[in-house]
């Protein structure tokens, strides 16, 4: 269920007779003119065949529904509207004026968090974007955080600007890869003003579907990376488009159109300061070279409309996905990359390096995103400690160095690394309030020193409870402040027999312990000190690296100081008898007493290894036990059925011996021979009384 | 004279047939009940191990009308209880047990019914069938067995076509719905296995919707 929104007030009935007279042309052009036309069309592309996959008819049939959602809305505006032919009074000039203010200080941009406070998902946060009222001021953007997304969405209205935090750090991916349907992983479609920006599109059919924008889409700042197979962007028709500075690498078709009959050469249309790096076809050849410009260029195997002004050479990233594992897409270039400065001549300028040649690819231009790459590979070497009257750390903590080539502005100017580190955890948020060092140049490792311990030997776990049942005992405790986790003794003669791993909760079943005897039970608590660290980059132009919380690190620098053991509980582990005891007539194969108990094990281990693993297996279990009950008080009642079952049962004893890895035949034979017996047994019972 | 009063309600209740023009229906030939309540075990020590006298129960009727006031039909149940077990040899109770029964029906019921839209009409009916019982217990193999049920049952019907005649109407046209009763109903059950120790017997108090076709 969404969150509750009030009733949106309603809006003014008044209209001045020009205003009216243009809805009802509107109306009338849509409902007389344009509606008969796109349904002779959509006709037309039916009588084709084979709807799916008939761009035709699925976007005739859109374009319909757009129609038909206009003429609704119109109808209910002109439903009891008032036209107003005459000049207000000075009363109502005065409200007038006061509502155009108040309307105007309402309009403005919105900014959503996602995840955030008022929605979870991009998915949610464009569905409630799309259920509000359209104003025409009013412009919307989702700020997406770190992270990886699986979606497919669809743009739901003009004015929405879907903008991921850190491009390097925020994947969008398909949900919904099918082998018979394209689904893009953003369609924007029949919508206006929107920009979508700063995300690393990954392994999907289609990252981005563009149809019949009017106005105003700007695509820039990303990296597409969607695999061998696959497309980055694909134009539908011909549609005025902004794609500037992005990263496309390893892409089957990097900008590309379903429709390879369409020309797209609109004169509001601009793909510049574009990286093209080791794509199977950089841009279709279907779109106009005058609309292309400063590209650059790589290891294409075609690279189609070339445009002016591009320029071919390596781009050095720094990290491209395969040579540096999942998730490290690091597409800031390297100091000697051909990609550097190539771009527009009249663009904004870089804004990191504030010169005045733009970069090409995602992290060129009057690019957003500003954040170096995290710190990569952040290990800990061995810890020192001084025993002196405070006990003291030290440790050394190295790195990876960042080769982005911002990482050096000139000789004097260069990079450096900062280290957040603290002995309690710490998030992003929280960072501020722990103790940071003095940034490290250059270097990719620094030691840490006089870290003061801050751990003591815990105090020993009280309220030690155990509850018991079958062959198990649960021991529960009450948490001790700072300790890092907690051991179980247990034993039947002393605590000392039996010692559980590390237990970070304060609960633990033993379990396999033998019932009926008494078990002697303590736990004790342990403490460790422990460093936590994470460490940022800054580029020479003072950015410093988003790191997200799970780049934050920990080490142990002491060993586990544990502290004495509980006191001594007593328990003693047994069968539970439930009330009222029931005589068990769950399993007619055990009552026919035919198979050994052996055999009955191995037909319960099949049971639950294989059957239960799967729909069939578990509804033919479920079968099995609904009905065995009933069979067993049939047998019960009639030595002559039991006769004839043991017989059966005797048949398949074979089977039961032989196969012993399949046992599904015999589960089958039963359930054919339970089946009949069901369908008998009204007539047993009839007869029998 | 107090009696002389409720006994005018009453009779003023069981007569009153609803006068109205409507179309000509056909005779009313199946009913179904769908009911909710308490479940209460006559064993004794219930409450100690299930925290609680009762059990939810569910029930659900189909009954076909050989005659306005006579209907034969079939029922299943569903009774749901969770509690402990016993652990004797600690001298107390733990673990986690739930029991569940499944009564299985067929039913007689006999319905005070002398007019088609009669507001109030009391019924009596009674069943023979089984109950499936499933007891599960943590950590050890399930019990599951097979016992003779029958109950018998009275009850009242209030019905509910007046309050809301377009919904009457609409339940008439979508379902052939006919009358929507609500239902008050005690049941009396006694559930034992012939020569054992085995008795599941209670009685519950059952509301609910019945609605006839």
């Amino acid at each position: 269920m969404g969150r509750y929104r009030p009733p949106t007030p309603e809006a003014s009935k008044y209209i001045t007779p020009e205003g009216k007279k243009m809805l009802v042309e509107e109306h009338d052009f849509l409902w007389k003119n344009k509606r008969p036309k796109i349904v002779k069309k959509i006709s037309a592309a039916a009588a084709e065949g084979d709807r799916s996959e008939n761009a035709e008819y699925i976007y005739r049939k859109k374009m319909l529904r757009e129609i038909d959602s206009r003429v609704r809305f119109l109808r209910k505006r002109l439903e009891g509207i008032i036209v107003v032919d005459a000049v207000p009074t000075v009363t109502f000039r005065i409200i007038l004026l006061f509502s155009f203010f108040i309307s105007v200080s309402w309009a403005g941009e919105t900014v959503y968090n996602v995840p955030g406070e008022e929605y979870s998902t991009i998915e949610e946060a464009l569905e409630a974007i799309g259920e509000k009222e359209f104003v025409a001021e009013n412009s919307y953007v989702i700020e997406v955080e770190p992270g990886i997304y699986s979606l497919n969405i669809a743009i739901p209205a003009d004015n929405i600007t879907l903008r991921g935090k850190v491009t390097s750090r925020t994947f969008l991916k398909s949900d919904n890869d099918s082998a018979d349907v394209i689904n893009p992983i953003i369609d924007i479609d029949f919508v206006n003003n929107v920009k979508i920006e700063n995300f690393t599109f990954i392994g999907s059919d289609l990252a981005i579907q563009i149809n019949n924008i009017q106005e105003n889409l700007d695509i820039q700042f990303n990296v597409f990376n969607m695999g061998a197979g696959n497309t980055a962007i694909s134009f539908i028709n011909n549609s005025p488009v902004s794609i500037k500075n992005n990263t496309f690498y390893d892409n089957q078709n990097a900008i590309d159109s379903l429709n390879l009959m369409v020309l797209i050469n609109h004169n509001l249309l601009s793909i510049t300061n574009n990286i093209f790096a080791k794509n199977d076809l950089a841009i279709t050849t279907q779109v106009s070279e005058a609309n292309i410009s400063y590209s650059c260029l790589f290891n294409n195997t075609n690279n189609g409309a070339l445009g002016f002004s591009s320029t071919t050479g390596a781009p050095l990233f720094v990290n491209a996905p395969e040579n540096s594992g999942d998730n490290i897409y690091d597409f800031h270039l390297r100091a000697d990359s051909a990609c550097i400065d190539v771009g527009d001549i009249n663009g904004s300028g870089d804004s990191i390096t504030g010169d005045d040649a733009d970069d090409a690819g995602a992290f060129g231009g009057a690019t957003l995103d500003k954040h170096p790459y995290p710190a990569l590979n952040v290990t800990a070497g061995d810890v020192t400690t001084t025993n002196a009257d405070v006990v003291t750390y030290s440790i050394t903590l190295s790195w990876d160095a960042n080769e982005s080539y911002v990482m050096q502005k000139d000789a004097d100017t260069v990079g450096s690394y900062k280290i957040y580190y603290a002995n309690q955890n710490f998030t992003r948020e929280e960072v501020t309030t722990n103790q940071v060092t003095s940034q490290v140049e250059v270097t990719t490792s620094t030691t840490l020193t006089d870290i003061a311990s801050t751990v003591v030997t815990p105090s020993p776990p009280v309220g030690i409870n155990t509850s018991i049942s079958n062959q198990l005992i649960s021991v529960a405790w009450d948490s001790v402040e700072n300790a890092i986790g907690y051991y179980v003794y247990y034993g039947i003669n002393s605590t000392t027999e039996n010692k559980s791993a590390l237990l970070t909760g304060t609960s633990y079943d033993i379990e396999g312990v033998l019932n009926n005897q008494t078990y002697h039970i303590a736990v004790s608590a342990v403490t460790q000190e422990t460093l936590y660290y994470a460490v940022s980059v800054i580029d020479a132009y003072a950015n410093e690296s988003y790191f997200e919380d799970d780049l934050i690190q920990r080490s142990r620098l002491s060993g586990e100081l544990e502290s004495e053991l509980s006191d001594i509980v007593l328990a003693i582990p047994e069968q539970l008898v439930a009330y009222p005891e029931l005589p068990n007539k769950s399993c007619f194969l055990e009552n026919l007493e035919v198979y050994s108990s052996t055999e009955l094990d191995n037909m319960r281990t099949y049971r639950d290894n294989v059957l239960k693993t799967n729909l069939v297996g578990q509804l033919l279990v479920d079968l099995y036990y609904l009905v065995s009950p009933m069979m067993v008080s049939l047998v019960e009642r009639s030595t002559m059925l039991k006769e004839f079952f043991v017989s059966t049962a005797i048949m398949t004893l074979p089977l039961v011996i032989i196969m012993q890895e399949s046992y599904l035949v015999v589960v089958f034979l039963w359930m054919i021979f339970l089946a009949t017996i069901i369908t008998c047994v009204p007539i047993y019972r009839l007869a029998s009384r | 004279m107090i009696q002389c009063i409720i006994f005018t309600i009453v009779a003023g209740f069981l007569s009153i047939s609803l006068v109205q023009a409507e179309i000509k229906k056909p005779d009313i030939r199946w009913s179904t009940e769908t009911k909710l309540g308490l479940f209460q075990p006559d064993l004794p020590d219930w409450s100690e191990y299930y925290g609680s006298q009762y059990s939810v129960m569910g029930s659900q009727v189909i009954a076909y009308k050989v005659f306005p006031f006579l209907e034969i039909g079939i029922d299943g149940s569903y009774i749901y209880s969770k509690g402990q077990g016993d652990l004797p040899l600690n001298n107390t109770r733990g673990g986690e047990v739930t029991l569940e029964y499944f009564p299985l029906s067929a039913n007689l019921t006999l319905r005070g019914r002398v007019f088609k839209h009669q507001w109030l009409v009391p019924y009596f009916g009674m069943s023979i069938g089984q109950l499936i019982y499933l007891q599960e217990i943590t950590g050890q193999a399930s019990v599951q067995g097979y016992v003779n049920q029958n109950y018998v049952r009275i009850g009242l019907q209030f019905l509910l076509n007046h309050f809301d005649r377009k919904a009457t109407r609409n339940l008439y046209d979508g379902f052939g719905v006919q009358n929507t009763f609500f239902t008050a109903e005690y049941m009396l059950m006694a559930a034992t296995e012939p020569g054992s120790n085995t008795d599941l017997s209670g009685q519950a108090l059952l509301f609910g919707i019945s609605l006839e076709y």
